[in-house]
């Protein structure tokens, strides 16, 4: 890995048109998963210093749901995460299995494993849609979830960009379940490497 | 980037960075994950530090400018910004907390799911060879970590999302 370099106007135009397509996929996936309307909004696409990653939200103590998956494949590796702010989060739960959740349950197995069931479905539709313009063929990890502070679980994820640079290149895009505005945000983190090979296929010089 | 406890009482301490400071007042650090809060307090002069690191050694790390994310480059400045304020040296002793496991585990880059581990090994060793005892800690886990030090009297209040605070 090498430290990444604020892309051009037409390739951060690009990546956000990227970002978009897969962030539509995703959502799609969704929202066939919860048989409910999903609004998504416009993915936005810059280079940020990673501490602001930190302060979302409430800051680095709100609680949240993170679901982290691993997207790679030859000349490409990106992060994604999805996070649901609690107590949204539960709701979402609900809708998904249509049961209603003993207080406290966000960590029982049960509602670990339907979140990582909607990261699974979420993340592989965006890769599906990413690796169409690459045009190669994107593996991902399993999902992992925590529900904890925000910061927290963010000092593991970014622990590992940390040691090649302070800043990184992030596609985020929000979405919208439901009618009571249920909120998720997916992100899309991919390395200065991938850039390059994602710019080369979809020829933006 | 260091906080000024001179002129503020109450000094949070952001990710990567450390803090100094004298009774009274507190400081915090919040949400550590597989990050290491290291606390160093002189219980006679009631001077403190507190760091909030990322890695566990600096030499490892491309990216190294700032020593403050590391455990064994942030503790030397911890130890010389209190010694300049009057701290001693062979009475401060160490508290560490946070270096949990967040995710179960990680099938993308294998080793970096033990960052917590090893930041808390660093400490510990790092520690031992400049002679600071570990008075208390609470590492390791599955929770963050928020951590309140109170400079009046040394104590670190901790509290997680699965349990109540608990003062160490």
């Amino acid at each position: 890995m090498s430290p990444i370099k604020r892309p051009s106007y037409l390739r951060l135009d690009a990546l956000k048109e990227l970002g978009n397509i897969g962030a539509g996929h995703a959502v799609t996936g969704l929202s066939a998963l919860l048989r409910r309307r999903v609004d998504v909004n416009v993915t936005n696409v810059d280079l940020i210093p990673v501490k602001i990653i930190y302060n979302f939200f409430n800051g680095p103590e709100s609680m949240v749901s993170v679901i982290y998956i691993e997207g790679y494949s030859e000349g490409f590796r990106g992060m994604m995460f999805l996070i649901f702010p609690h107590p949204e989060a539960e709701k979402l739960v609900e809708i998904a299995t249509g049961e209603k959740l003993p207080q406290g349950s966000m960590r029982d197995e049960y509602s670990l494993s339907v979140l990582k069931e909607i990261g699974n479905i979420m993340c592989g539709c965006y890769l599906n849609a990413l690796a169409t313009f690459v045009n190669r063929k994107l593996l991902h990890s399993v999902p992992q979830v925590s529900n904890d502070m925000l910061g927290a679980v963010m000092d593991s994820v970014l622990v590992d960009l940390s040691m090649e640079s302070d800043y990184a290149l992030v596609l985020e895009t929000a979405f919208t379940m439901g009618t009571n505005g249920c909120k998720g945000f997916l992100f899309f983190v991919p390395t200065a490497e991938s850039l390059d090979t994602i710019f080369e296929a979809i020829g933006v010089d | 980037m260091a906080v000024d406890g001179a002129t503020r009482r109450e000094i949070t301490v952001a990710v990567a960075q450390f803090g100094i400071g004298q009774a009274p007042g507190t400081m915090m650090t919040l949400a550590l994950g597989s990050c290491l809060g290291i606390v160093l307090y002189d219980p006679a002069t009631r001077i403190g530090a507190l760091a909030h690191a990322m890695h566990p050694r600096r030499a490892r790390v491309k990216n190294n400018a700032n020593r403050a994310k590391f455990v064994d480059s942030v503790l030397p400045i911890l130890l010389d910004g209190m010694a300049r304020r009057g701290a001693r040296r062979e009475r401060v002793v160490a508290k560490i907390f946070g270096g949990a496991r967040m995710f179960e585990s990680y099938a993308g880059s294998a080793g970096v799911m033990q960052i917590g581990d090893e930041n808390v090994a660093a400490a510990r060793e790092e520690l031992a060879s400049m002679g600071i005892p570990i008075v208390a800690e609470c590492v390791g886990g599955k929770s963050g970590r928020t951590i309140v030090l109170d400079l009046s009297n040394g104590f670190v209040a901790v509290r997680d999302v699965e349990s109540s605070e608990a003062v160490y």
